[in-house]
């Protein structure tokens, strides 16, 4: 990861959600214990975190997860089937979860501002693991990567990366593990490099959903 | 599996994203053609395994790629683009069948490299011995009947297997009730190899050859953990394309990966150690290396038996 001169340290920085120290929001988040397991792990985690600051109960464990996102080993999740099969379960404690490409800087802006949504999920380029681990050659076709952004701004954004125990102890952990940094302007061009360019996922209360959907149908 | 989109065309890539939809993310093109006025898509499916190489020439992460692993129909149908074949559950099927066929041909590529260093286990030393005898027995008088190796209470049919077993190999002939070395015996004997490698060379043939026969049948089973934690190392060798080192938490994961089974940390380090004690794998602390000779040896019977086959690289 390129370090970024005079910036703040990670653990020290607050997120833009709840104002509350990134140390503090990612203590919980489990690693992902599949190279290909991102995306369920990635909902996993927003659902822990949602849950803990609605206080409601709609954590689910990540074997309900991978369940309910048709995870296999071998083959991922299957895309089609999660929003259906998701919202099955939480439209019973009246909360939604919705997806989306071609998404806009200022809606991802939006989604990490509003307290009543998760953190969302993201898909990034596989050329995100040449900026997080530079000391590592990538060969062979790698494929998109999902991460959890946290904080937003023009000059950076900080995401947690599930992934980052299975690149070994190499990749420099700044605050808590799993916590990255980016320049916005490269991570911007990796979410739109990705196979489903700019995708986003977020979960939100129902109430709220309303709203979510004219300004991003817009 | 049938998809219908509302499309008058058909474009591969589109048909490509349904199916990443649908199927997995990880699917790629590997062709396209047209038959009989239908447009065939094969796919291919990528491996997430990062092969992570502690080695001098910084970290290396490698995804592997199954290639051709399915094939897909797609024709217009009342302005519709209609896209048939294999399912979900079969892709899966197909894919792990696969899969375990490459660490099962690695082993039998790895097993016959590895037997000298599989002797020095006394559990597979003791188990080779009737073979071994009869072996010796030839060698130095020319016949053999089954009773010489034959131990009190044992059954005949037992014994019978050993030879069996040679006679299958074309290591030993029938002869008068007993048995005389045979063509494979001779024509070692001719290339002038001498005992003992003539004994290793045939009992490593055996092994390379019936390798299922010996696990399944005689049940030598003693073999499958020091197989295991060495396939473990040397098949992402095999992958990275040099030798490794290797973290043991990695080969921890790649034997999860290969066999879908966990071992309890103290078998692990056990089992470990007694692969680095038979000499099939090095220890320079914290990592596991290769055998160097072994690794070239493997590499090239790898090569020639199509290992890695159905996986592209790079």
């Amino acid at each position: 990861m390129r370090k970024m001169p005079g910036k703040e340290p990670l653990e020290d920085v607050k997120d833009g959600k709840t104002s509350r120290r990134l140390a503090e929001v990612v203590d919980g988040f489990k690693f992902q214990p599949s190279p290909n397991s991102c995306y369920p792990n990635g909902i996993h985690n927003i659902l822990k975190d949602l849950s803990k600051r609605h206080g409601v109960g709609i954590g689910l464990s990540e074997q309900r997860v991978n369940k309910l996102v048709g995870y296999t080993e071998r083959l991922g999740p299957r895309l089609n089937v999660v929003v259906t099969n998701l919202n099955a379960q939480l439209r019973k404690a009246d909360y939604r979860c919705g997806e989306k490409t071609s998404a806009k800087y200022s809606e991802l802006l939006s989604i990490l501002r509003d307290e009543e949504q998760s953190y969302p999920l993201v898909g990034v380029a596989p050329d995100y693991f040449n900026e997080v681990a530079p000391r590592y050659r990538t060969v062979g076709s790698a494929d998109d990567h999902v991460l959890i952004c946290l904080k937003l701004t023009e000059e950076e954004i900080i995401v947690w990366d599930g992934y980052i125990h299975h690149l070994g102890a190499s990749v420099r952990v700044e605050g808590a593990p799993g916590l990255m940094r980016l320049a916005t302007g490269r991570f911007l061009e990796l979410w739109d490099g990705a196979w489903d360019p700019s995708w986003v996922f977020w979960i939100s209360r129902e109430k709220t959903q309303a709203t979510t959907l004219i300004d991003f149908e817009r | 599996m049938k998809i219908t989109l509302e499309r008058g065309l058909y474009d591969a890539k589109v048909v490509l994203h349904e199916l990443r939809r649908d199927i997995s993310p990880y699917l790629y093109q590997n062709s396209t053609q047209r038959s009989n006025g239908k447009n065939l898509l094969t796919v291919g499916l990528g491996i997430q395994e990062p092969i992570l190489d502690h080695g001098d020439e910084g970290l290396v992460v490698r995804f592997l790629s199954l290639d051709n692993i399915a094939t897909y129909e797609a024709q217009v149908k009342g302005g519709q683009l209609v896209v048939e074949g294999p399912s979900r559950r079969d892709v899966d099927r197909k894919a792990k069948d696969r899969y375990d066929a490459i660490v099962s041909k690695s082993h039998r590529t790895l097993l016959p490299i590895l037997y000298g260093r599989l002797v020095r286990i006394p559990e597979v030393s003791i188990a080779m011995s009737p073979l071994r005898r009869i072996l010796i027995f030839l060698e130095e008088t020319g016949h053999i009947s089954p009773e010489v190796i034959q131990k009190p209470h044992q059954s005949v049919s037992r014994v019978e297997r050993y030879f069996s077993l040679l006679k299958e190999l074309g290591y030993i002939a029938s002869d008068n009730g007993g048995y005389v070395p045979g063509s494979g015996f001779s024509e070692l004997k001719a290339d002038a190899v001498e005992p003992p490698e003539l004994y290793e060379r045939i009992l490593g043939d055996v092994i390379r050859q019936r390798s299922k026969y010996l696990q399944e049948v005689l049940h030598w089973t003693m073999m499958v953990p020091f197989l295991r934690w060495s396939n473990v190392y040397y098949l992402p060798a095999y992958a990275a394309g040099h030798l490794l080192r290797s973290e043991r938490r990695e080969l921890v994961r790649n034997y999860s990966r290969y066999y879908r089974a966990r071992r309890t940390e103290a078998e692990t380090i056990f089992q470990l150690q007694r692969t680095v004690d038979v000499g099939a794998l090095r220890r320079e602390k914290p990592f596991y290396l290769g055998d160097p000779t072994l690794l070239e040896s493997y590499f090239r019977s790898a090569d020639e038996a199509g290992v890695l086959d159905p996986v592209r690289r790079s």
